[in-house]
């Protein structure tokens, strides 16, 4: 059974114009286009079965992001139709905007709020993300004064508690130390086990091997294949990405 | 059920630890690194008091026929700012917010909701020590007010909110609104009868004329019965009626403003 369904998605940006009235006048004069539109997203169509590990895999700019915003719900395609059965639970970066004077344990609280979650059911999650997230001696602290691998210890424990239904993930997963990050797998892996469906958007596909059932491989905005995650893999190394995919984010 | 969702109160039932954490954490976040703490509140509307008193009452002479004119501009001064502060700070606050808004989808119209209550938060403390005042100068209660101004404060936050969810998601898109604002808001504080009463009104035969007119502002009538609190400034010009005008105008605004941030709120995932 599709857990989300994507039917022929298109999301189309104006490239960001903004240039003084002179500046204006000077691309006029050299007769640049003005106004400038790029596809973000193609006609892109896709399923998620239940409890599988799905990967979406591309270049920088091959509308990754863009597709993700659009599962999570942050912006809405301009036709096509997407249809998820279930709750999604996004794993956010802390920076993201939220009160950098509040507290670990304050900052735990105004997450799981953000994803909908009852007072009751926070007060009963919240000692198992502070013990996950191994930040028992810092949780008073404010998040200000955390380190990265601090921030992305709690934000990847706030978001495999909070028992969504499916859980998006867009490549935050580089940060942490080694240890943190074997934790982090083998609790998707048992969240998979328990149902969840796990959606993740990357460029480096070493760490999502044992996750991941399936894989669709987009550039341009558009989909190249979807199948098998092995042979998407070679499919992208050798055809997709001429050169070894890049490594920054 | 289906109302509910129009108006976006399903959202803020399921939402309703988020807007209670981040009104909570609006108050306390105010006064956290203040000495004076919660005066900080009082010193604003108590600062324009004592310049309006100098130029109203002493130069001006607006005062006349009225007792006690500092408790006269308090009692609509301090219910005025909560408005204005409401929309000051709730226009920026959905593009304050950008960088939540871009990671993770929850609905966007708890924002200004949270700024207006917070504001409210802070109003209610004030307002008390008013009344308090007003018993200390001995001054008698129109009591019949006193038990419809729960009800006023009611329809005071929907309106706010109203104002607040239509700006703020404008304010996105276009910058000017914020800048504007100020100078609205500004004009609006003498639209209102905070500096003279309305019995003004009725005592200039020329005035008089007008006053329907003048009363087509749902705030005059609001700002008026926060006076009426203190029977001294109650006034006949305002009859019931115009409560029931102003209950229609809270709701119609609450359904409009839904409706265009709904409208608008589709694409503030790219812009903001």
């Amino acid at each position: 059974m599709s857990i989300i369904e994507v039917n022929h998605v298109s999301k189309k940006f104006s490239k960001p114009y903004e240039k003084t009235l002179k500046g204006q006048l000077i691309s006029m004069l050299k007769r640049e286009k003005v106004h400038n539109q790029f596809d973000a997203l193609k006609d892109v169509t896709f399923d998620v079965k239940e409890s599988e590990g799905f990967a979406i895999i591309g270049h920088n700019g091959a509308g990754k992001s863009t597709l993700f915003k659009i599962l999570s719900g942050i912006i809405h395609p301009d036709s096509g139709e997407i249809k998820v059965k279930g709750s999604v639970a996004p794993l956010i970066e802390l920076s993201a905007g939220l009160h950098p004077d509040l507290s670990g344990l304050e900052n735990i609280n105004l997450n799981c709020a953000i994803l909908g979650i009852e007072k009751e059911k926070i007060d009963e999650i919240t000692p198992k993300i502070i013990e996950f997230s191994e930040l028992e001696d810092f949780i008073n602290v404010p998040v200000k004064y955390y380190s990265s691998g601090m921030k992305a210890r709690l934000g990847f424990s706030i978001a495999v508690h909070n028992d969504a239904d499916i859980l998006l993930i867009d490549e935050v997963l580089s940060v942490g130390d080694k240890e943190f990050k074997k934790k982090c797998n083998e609790k998707m892996l048992e969240m998979k086990k328990e149902g969840k469906t796990i959606v993740i958007v990357s460029h480096s596909l070493k760490s999502l091997k044992k996750l991941c059932d399936r894989a669709m491989i987009l550039k341009k905005g558009q989909v190249v294949d979807i199948g098998d995650f092995d042979k998407m893999v070679e499919l992208y190394e050798t055809k997709v990405s001429k050169k070894k995919p890049a490594k920054q984010g | 059920m289906k109302l509910l969702k129009i108006l976006g109160l399903y959202d803020l039932m399921k939402y309703k630890a988020l807007v209670y954490f981040l009104v909570h954490r609006e108050v306390k976040v105010r006064y956290k690194n203040s000495v004076l703490g919660f005066f900080w509140t009082l010193i604003e509307p108590l600062g324009y008091m004592i310049v309006y008193s100098i130029v109203f009452k002493k130069i001006l002479n607006v005062s006349r026929g009225l007792d006690h004119y500092e408790l006269f501009l308090l009692s609509g001064l301090i219910p005025w700012m909560f408005f204005s502060r409401s929309i000051t700070r709730g226009i920026r606050s959905i593009r304050s917010n950008a960088k939540l808004i871009k990671k993770i989808y929850f609905p966007r119209h708890i924002f200004p909701l949270v700024i207006v209550l917070s504001e409210f938060v802070s109003f209610i403390p004030a307002f008390v020590l008013v009344i308090l005042y007003g018993i200390i100068l001995g001054v008698p209660f129109d009591w019949l007010h006193v038990l419809i101004l729960p009800v006023v404060m009611i329809l005071y936050i929907v309106i706010a909110y109203g104002f607040a969810l239509i700006l703020s998601i404008l304010n996105v898109y276009f910058r000017d609104i914020e800048l504007m604002s100020t100078i609205l808001l500004r004009a609006g504080q003498y639209l209102v009868p905070i500096i003279y009463p309305i019995s003004r009104f009725m005592k200039n035969p020329d005035l008089a004329h007008y006053l329907p007119y003048y009363l087509i502002n749902p705030l005059a009538v609001i700002i008026n019965s926060f006076h009426t609190v203190f029977a001294i400034y109650k006034s006949e010009a305002i009859s019931y009626w115009y409560y029931l005008y102003v209950f229609i105008f809270a709701v119609v605004l609450l359904f409009v403003g839904m409706a265009i941030f709904r409208k608008l709120d589709r694409k503030v995932g790219e812009v903001v």
